[in-house]
């Protein structure tokens, strides 16, 4: 979320926390949003009236000025996580690099098996090159994930990449931007038969 | 006899015969069966329906029913579907090795239970072992027949513009109730699956409409795909109230916590009607008086618009399309 911020190339109005991954976390490491880029943060649960009541949050703060961290997800989510599961996870896993697609390597942004749990690191444990992941030509899922472009915008969405023959991963997850506008898309822009 | 499944279970000789004596026909007798022919003769006359399910779910045992009674209710079910009334099964097993006689035994009186509840008589089978591992512990499959009466003509091609889209009971239970069980989760309330035989509740609405223009089990795949199957084979659109869709509160949580909407979920008891929209009402009291359609809603409705699509008025207002069921049902992550 730092290097989205960071990097300048969308103007955020608010940012829509996740669900799940606050349930274990919390509110708290949220807090530098609106402190350090004066950007509101909601955490929202996942029924469409969670989400309204997460953008109506969004809303009032951007309205008033008062940019905060707040939980419109309270039967999941409390603002110091769940403390047993996040000494679990710290337990076993370290925070270091990760590469994100459509960013890139990210120091500090994910987690990676500890030394002691080795044994269990698919990376360790099996003695597997991969080749440096292609993004299939054409596919704007980088683009997509930074928000820097819609999935309308994309020529395969729709035509080439579908939920069954998916090209990039806004396409495989029913998380995914891509997999939402094709499931929930209007008649007029609907998929086709 | 041992207490598990050995090959020489399947080898044809003496074991194979003492499973069939010992473990099928004190339970599933009938004249046909008993016979032990290689065929099994009957008289039938007029139109026949005719159908094959086969069953390999897991875990076989499952909080209101298991692999026999969904083997049994599956097959009545297809029959039905197409307004025919179900009469005889035919059932193959196949068994692992090390598979317990005991699980095979509540198996089959669960079978005999469920055919004797629908009324049918399985005259035919068959069993084989096959090695540990080659099997998930037993799958089976039924085919069946069934008699069609004089007049009645239901197809998923029947449907018309103007007609009502019946739902004869709550969904999700059935895959919600199998994926708790197989995946461990444990809720504070037990949900049971709604597998059940729905001939009679079938032959109950042929009896008082003769309007009605296609019925389905929303099985794999659930309600949304059903509907979406209905529309395309008729070729016309299909608009559903999400309001009216009866769903349990425990299926609703359950849904709620797994990211999962319960319009995919499965259903081994409850069916889809399409009718005329002069009958619709009286169907609808008749499905309502039948255990197995208590909480049957007009949920919808058909007309010629987005012709073989399912569009759904949801909760809070707007219109979405509701396409088939795309790959797996998969829980949400982040």
């Amino acid at each position: 979320m730092k290097a989205l911020l960071d990097s300048g190339e969308v103007k955020l109005d608010g940012i829509i926390g996740p669900g799940h991954v606050s349930v274990i976390i919390g509110s708290h490491p949220y807090e530098f949003i609106p402190q350090d880029y004066g950007v509101a943060c909601v955490i929202s649960g996942f029924e469409p009236l969670d989400i309204l009541l997460c953008i109506d949050k969004l809303v009032e703060q951007i309205e008033k000025g008062e940019p905060k961290v707040e939980i419109a997800y309270p039967r999941g989510v409390k603002p110091e996580g769940n403390r047993k599961a996040w000494q679990l996870t710290e337990k076993v896993f370290e925070i270091g690099e990760a590469n994100w697609r459509g960013i890139g390597i990210v120091p500090q942004s994910g987690l990676k098996v500890r030394g002691k749990y080795e044994r269990f690191d698919a990376d360790k444990a099996f003695s597997v090159t991969l080749k440096p992941p292609r993004e299939p030509k054409g596919c704007r899922c980088g683009d997509v994930i930074r928000g820097a472009a819609t999935p309308l915008e994309c020529q395969l969405f729709k035509k080439v990449c579908t939920p069954e023959s998916p090209a990039g991963p806004c396409m495989v997850s029913s998380e995914g931007a891509c997999a939402a506008y094709y499931q929930y898309g209007t008649l007029e822009n609907s998929q086709g038969n | 006899m041992d207490d598990s499944i050995l090959l020489a279970h399947g080898s044809g000789g003496k074991l194979s015969h003492e499973l069939v004596e010992k473990k099928f026909l004190p339970f599933l007798a009938n004249p046909a069966l008993n016979k032990l022919d290689d065929s099994a003769i009957f008289e039938a006359s007029g139109r026949m329906a005719f159908t094959i399910d086969s069953h390999v779910v897991d875990p076989i045992f499952f909080p209101g029913g298991d692999i026999g009674k969904l083997a049994v209710c599956g097959t009545v079910n297809d029959l039905s579907m197409n307004g025919a009334k179900p009469l005889y099964l035919s059932l193959s097993a196949i068994i692992e090795e090390g598979f317990l006689l005991s699980e095979l035994e509540r198996i089959v009186q669960s079978i005999k239970k469920a055919a004797e509840e629908a009324e049918i008589s399985i005259i035919a089978g068959d069993t084989k072992v096959v090695n540990r591992g080659q099997a998930d512990k037993l799958f089976i499959t039924t085919s069946g027949v069934g008699i069609v009466p004089p007049g009645v003509d239901i197809s998923g091609a029947n449907a018309r513009a103007g007609d009502k889209v019946l739902l004869s009971g709550t969904i999700g239970d059935h895959g919600i109730a199998v994926m708790s069980q197989r995946e461990g989760l444990r809720f504070s309330m037990t949900l049971e699956s709604d597998c059940a035989p729905l001939n009679k509740l079938v032959s109950q609405l042929l009896e008082i409409s003769s309007r009605i223009h296609c019925l389905r089990d929303p099985t794999r795949g659930g309600l949304a795909t059903t509907l979406n199957e209905l529309a395309r084979q008729s070729k016309v659109g299909i608009v559903i109230e999400e309001a009216k869709i009866p769903v349990k509160e425990e299926v609703k949580a359950a849904c709620e916590l797994l990211g999962l909407d319960p319009i995919y979920v499965a259903n081994e008891g409850k069916l889809v009607a399409i009718v005329d929209p002069a009958d619709a009402d009286k169907i609808l009291a008749r499905m309502r008086k039948n255990s197995y359609g208590r909480d049957a809603a007009i949920i919808g409705e058909v007309t010629n618009e987005h012709q073989g699509k399912v569009v759904m008025k949801t909760k809070l207002g707007p219109s979405r399309i509701v396409d088939m069921l795309s790959g797996e049902l998969l829980p949400r992550i982040c």
